[in-house]
């Protein structure tokens, strides 16, 4: 075992209390993932949020403004049967209340003129507005694909700025490709390399970049319940690593006072808190800085989980909770590059 | 031509797609291809269907798999303009050499089916060629076709489902 993963797995490991291995059983999950919850929300939370994971999220429909209103797509598709709900905090996305059998969301002719994206959840809408709140200019989406934030941060930047969409895995990027022809998106380029070496593929620098970092999905135990048993502690321990790595490389790829969203669909602690935790640690040219514009009442960060004490400034992170915003688990924060 | 594995190919367009594709777009619908697409031009391969696509962005960082605008495709060996550039044109011009089509003839075209005469609600002639095939409501492009006697119907070359279908 690679002498640092060693390290993060001493870090972040806990030994499961009795309570946590019934709490496991009964709700199928890991006993360390249940041990976790019982520690950050109590006994009581912690069943109601994996309560919450048993519950149905509704998938949400995003506009293609560059082709359509939102008004007229919602008229077409409830000829269609379809009954839609406007987000509260984005005009321009719609909550599928109830679908008709057929055709389904993802195939009727407006789906294929491109007139919308269909993200599972609306939590991801959330780093896109964030990060390009009265933003100009270019953007690198670093770990791009499928395509929902690339899309959303293209539609953002029109006329403005060019998205620079990044993946590592090819059968991803070629549903990214899709979905920008699809929705007839011009201002995007595409490129195809590990994000941790990015700089050898742009010599320049971002005012804006995204890290939607590949992790454990724990937050999107509800619309893929493989993730209850998925990642063992050690395998976490490793994405953890690897989100440190992305996260360090992709903050050399800042321009000065430019702003990088971390963002997870993963509650863990070890990827959101920890893993900045670590940044803030080693690099002097880092801070955390509020959201822009409250879309709607969010969560902090937490402050400590297990033996570990995370940095003050994370009360700035923004945490979504299942069992309290109704989404799926998700979680951003904001990090300035302040100087070299 | 640039291979990146032996799925992915990344090359700049070859003279004799770039001349077969102006070659349909002046025929079809009299339009002359260097109005509506950039400098630079080039495909995208994953096994043997491929995106064209355009840009006049000079700068071309390495690893760049795809940017700009889809000008066309190359599926079942067969090169064919994308519906956004014609939609281009016929923004530009009058619709030619294109057939609007009723609600269902246009969900079934989506499926991948033809189109039979009956279900033919306007023409706009030629119609003995590659002809546009639009939906009714908005008259915008759904895919491509051409007539075939035999059946009396427009055969599907490819619509708009190729997204779901070669994409993922």
């Amino acid at each position: 075992m690679e002498e640092d993963v060693l390290e993060i797995l001493k870090e972040i490991f806990v030994k499961p209390s009795e309570k946590a291995h019934e709490l496991s059983s009964k709700y199928r999950i890991l006993p360390y993932m249940a041990e976790r919850y019982m520690r950050i929300l109590g006994e009581a939370g912690a069943i109601e949020m994996l309560r919450s994971f048993e519950k149905p999220v509704k998938p949400v429909i995003r506009v293609n403004t560059l082709r359509i209103s939102p008004d007229r797509l919602k008229s077409s598709l409830e000829d269609k049967g379809f009954k839609l709900e406007r987000l509260p905090w984005c005009d321009s996305a719609f909550k599928i209340i109830e679908a008709p059998e057929q055709p389904s969301p993802g195939a009727t002719l407006e789906y294929l003129k491109g007139y919308y994206y269909l993200h599972r959840d609306s939590s991801s809408l959330l780093p896109v507005l964030l990060l390009t709140h009265e933003y100009s200019g270019d953007i690198l989406d670093a770990c791009a694909a499928p395509g929902g934030k690339t899309t959303f941060l293209a539609e953002k930047v029109y006329g403005k700025g060019i998205v620079y969409a990044n993946d590592l895995v090819l059968r991803r990027l070629r549903s990214l490709i899709g979905h920008i022809t699809r929705m007839r998106i011009e201002n995007v380029v595409v490129t195809w390399s590990d994000a941790r070496k990015i700089s050898k593929v742009f010599n320049r620098k971002f005012g804006r970049i995204l890290l939607d970092a590949p992790c454990s999905g724990e937050g999107r135990i509800s619309v893929d319940p493989g993730r209850r048993t998925r990642t063992s502690i050690y395998e976490l321990a490793l994405m953890v690593k690897r989100e440190i790595e992305l996260l360090d490389s992709l903050i050399d790829m800042l321009d000065d006072e430019g702003i990088i969203a971390y963002s997870t669909c993963s509650i863990a602690p070890e990827e959101n808190e920890y893993v900045v935790s670590k940044i803030l640690d080693k690099r002097k040219d880092v801070e955390v800085v509020p959201p822009p514009v409250k879309l709607f009442e969010y969560s902090p960060w937490i402050k400590r989980y297990g033996g570990m004490v995370f940095h003050e400034e994370l009360d700035k992170c923004v945490r979504l909770w299942p069992h309290v915003h109704g989404t799926f688990g998700f979680t951003t924060c904001l990090l300035r590059r302040t100087r070299r | 031509m640039k291979s990146l594995t032996s799925e992915l190919k990344v090359f700049p367009l070859p003279r004799k797609w770039l001349n077969s594709l102006k070659a349909i777009t002046k025929r079809s619908w009299s339009a002359d291809l260097d109005d509506f697409i950039g400098q630079y031009n080039f495909a995208t391969c994953f096994g043997t269907d491929c995106l064209l696509w355009s840009t006049n962005r000079r700068a071309r960082e390495r690893r760049v798999i795809y940017e700009g605008f889809w000008i066309g495709v190359f599926h079942e060996k067969r090169l064919l303009p994308s519906t956004s550039l014609v939609e281009k044109i016929f923004a530009n011009n009058h619709f030619r050499a294109a057939i609007v089509v009723n609600d269902k003839a246009s969900e079934l075209f989506l499926y991948g089916r033809d189109v039979f005469e009956t279900s033919v609600l306007t023409r706009y002639e030629p119609v003995d060629g590659i002809v546009a095939v639009l939906e009714p409501e908005e008259k915008s492009v759904i895919g491509f076709a051409h007539y075939d006697a035999s059946c009396k119907c427009y055969r599907n070359l490819y619509d708009l489902s190729i997204f779901l279908r070669l994409l993922g």
